[in-house]
């Protein structure tokens, strides 16, 4: 009887793995495919093969030419900025929403939360309008300097629902002891609020080394393209004759190590980033 | 009198500094945000073709005239499109990414490794995916799924190349990138009181009630704010097809909103570009407003 039970929980637990696993296969294939693909020889792309017969690292020379180290250069020139700029504002607006008590701030958060039911293409055009009349299309500036205005309704949400959890006793006693509201900001809140403020840098840079839209609709210059716009008018919307496969392969896989890398290293702030404090309202 | 005035001075000096925290993002809103909206909805009663300050000649309700009348073929087409690709990947996403986290918060050995193996797919930069998808799922026989097929003894599948089964592949494409709806689950899932389930084992409840009168009455939170976000974020699907290289006939099943809202933008007429995103977001708009009228089933728990 015992037995049976324990048998009968052991092919449970089996079944459970092999179908855990075999999605598993099913979720790592594409990346699998890509990297594969990317160290095939012309012959084997031609012949199109799931596995290479021989490894070669040809594709990468051929992809890595001195353009995509500049577009490459730029991408992380714009994901630093972007990055800083994200975190700071999000965190200063944050605070202000979960920590300080004044007259409007309820109002103003709501409103905060309504701009993301906007649909960004409905602003698109005038933004370029707007650029245009400034003279900031074909250059960075419509990519990092919105970053800079509030950082984005979700991060500002997140920081507040994280920045509540902090007890408002250690803040009032900060301002017994003669701390200003900038202080109190910089000294005790930032600190405590690390995990929060990793997420947040994490994600923005994510975004901004992803970026494809913004990016498509302002920049014209091959200069000045991120390496998301670099690769789609090279691999996808090429007028002339596109690369084979192993070498777009390569270039992508290129693309995806920072992501993985950064992903692997920090998982932990990323997955637990997402949760703290809930998505309630 | 005079401690009043100071006392009323150091309030709005203090209400001052308040709000300073927050003037990034009023100003963001009122520059990145309601000026452009309010723009763009000048704009759709005008013709401007033009990147140039200043719009064209003032035309009324003619370009959302055309739009329902002349252009409607186009525009009710990719209308259709977007709908059908919200209501088949919004629920196939929300159950299968539930099912995915119900799966991933029990104890077994593993677990994280397979979590992270879900949701790394997620982290794929839309450019690569682009690329990538076009590669292993277009209908020649050389593509990945196709030399599967072929090796198993199925003949080829059109995929992406082909009008009638582009929105399928996009779809099931599309399934790859659960993991993100599938990590706020399992935060919520795991946000549940142990003492409930244990009430319920006291109570003789088997696997399924507890699942039905547990887990997923606990669980509205999410299920509301996924299925919000999955209404804003499936209307507005653009990168994912962008980025595909593929048969026209396939981009012709892919003929999303913006999709056309960008080919107006490109033809540079921006005022037709901008009334198809009022009607947009006037779309979204009542869509999420139906969707929050109808929240009762929330359980927001006690703290609310």
């Amino acid at each position: 009887m015992r037995s049976s039970i324990k048998a009968k929980r052991a092919i449970g637990l089996t079944l459970k793995y092999l179908f855990l696993i075999v999605l598993a296969v099913l979720f790592l294939f594409p990346v699998l495919e890509m990297i594969f693909r990317s160290f095939m020889t012309d012959q084997d792309i031609r012949f199109g093969l799931l596995f290479p017969t021989e490894f070669t690292v040809r594709p990468y020379i051929d992809a890595l030419d001195a353009e995509y180290f500049w577009w490459l250069k730029n991408t992380l020139i714009i994901g630093v900025i972007c990055m800083v700029g994200i975190t700071l504002s999000s965190s200063l607006c944050a605070y202000g929403f979960a920590k300080l008590r004044f007259k409007g701030r309820e109002l103003f958060f709501s409103l905060v939360l309504a701009t993301l039911m906007l649909p960004s293409i409905c602003m698109q055009i005038p933004l370029y309008k707007m650029y245009y009349g400034m003279g900031w299309t074909n250059s960075w500036l419509p990519l990092i300097v919105p970053g800079f205005f509030g950082g984005g309704a979700l991060n500002i949400f997140l920081m507040r629902q994280y920045m509540r959890g902090i007890p408002d006793t250690i803040c009032d006693a900060a301002k017994i002891d003669g701390a200003n509201k900038f202080v109190i900001y910089a000294a005790i809140v930032m600190p405590m609020c690390l995990p929060i403020v990793g997420y947040v840098m994490l994600t923005s840079f994510l975004g901004c080394w992803n970026d494809f839209m913004t990016p498509l609709l302002y920049i014209n210059e091959p200069a000045m393209y991120n390496l998301s716009l670099g690769l789609y008018y090279r691999y996808v919307n090429n007028a002339g004759s596109i690369p084979p496969a192993n070498v777009q392969m390569a270039a992508a896989t290129i693309m995806l190590i920072p992501c993985a890398v950064l992903f692997f290293c920090f998982q932990k702030v990323l997955i637990n980033g997402v949760t703290v404090g809930g998505v309630k309202g | 009198m005079r401690a009043f005035t100071q006392n009323k001075k150091a309030k709005i000096f203090d209400w001052l500094s308040s709000f300073a925290f927050i003037l990034p993002v009023v100003l963001g809103i009122l520059i990145f945000t309601l000026f452009p909206m309010v723009s763009s909805l000048v704009y759709s009663f005008t013709r401007t073709y033009t990147t140039v300050k200043g719009t064209g000649e003032w035309v009324g309700l003619q370009n959302y005239i055309d739009l329902f009348g002349v252009y409607w073929p186009e525009i009710g087409k990719s209308i259709g499109i977007t709908f059908l690709f919200t209501v088949i990947s919004l629920p196939l996403t929300l159950v299968l990414s539930f099912g995915l986290a119900f799966l991933l918060t029990k104890d077994i050995k593993g677990i994280k490794m397979f979590r992270v193996i879900y949701y790394l797919p997620v982290m794929i930069p839309t450019v690569v995916s682009g690329i990538l998808w076009s590669m292993l799922a277009n209908g020649s026989d050389m593509s990945a799924f196709n030399m599967i097929l072929n090796a198993c003894g199925i003949p080829s599948f059109p995929f992406y190349d082909s009008e009638s089964t582009a929105m399928f592949t996009f779809i099931v494409m599309g399934l790859f990138t659960i993991g993100s709806s599938m990590i706020l689950w399992i935060a919520q899932i795991k946000s549940i009181p142990d003492s409930m389930y244990e009430v319920a084992d006291l109570e003789g409840a088997n696997a399924f009630v507890k699942l039905v009168s547990i887990t997923i009455p606990m669980c509205t939170p999410i299920i509301f704010y996924n299925l919000i976000m999955g209404i804003i974020n499936s209307l507005q699907v653009f990168s994912n097809v962008i980025t595909l290289n593929i048969e026209p006939g396939g981009k012709e099943a892919l003929d999303f909103i913006v999709v056309q809202i960008y080919d107006y933008y490109q033809s540079t007429d921006l005022s037709m570009a901008c009334a198809l995103s009022w009607i947009l977001f006037i779309i979204i708009a009542a869509l999420s407003a139906v969707t929050f009228k109808f929240n009762k089933w929330v359980y927001y728990g006690e703290d609310v």
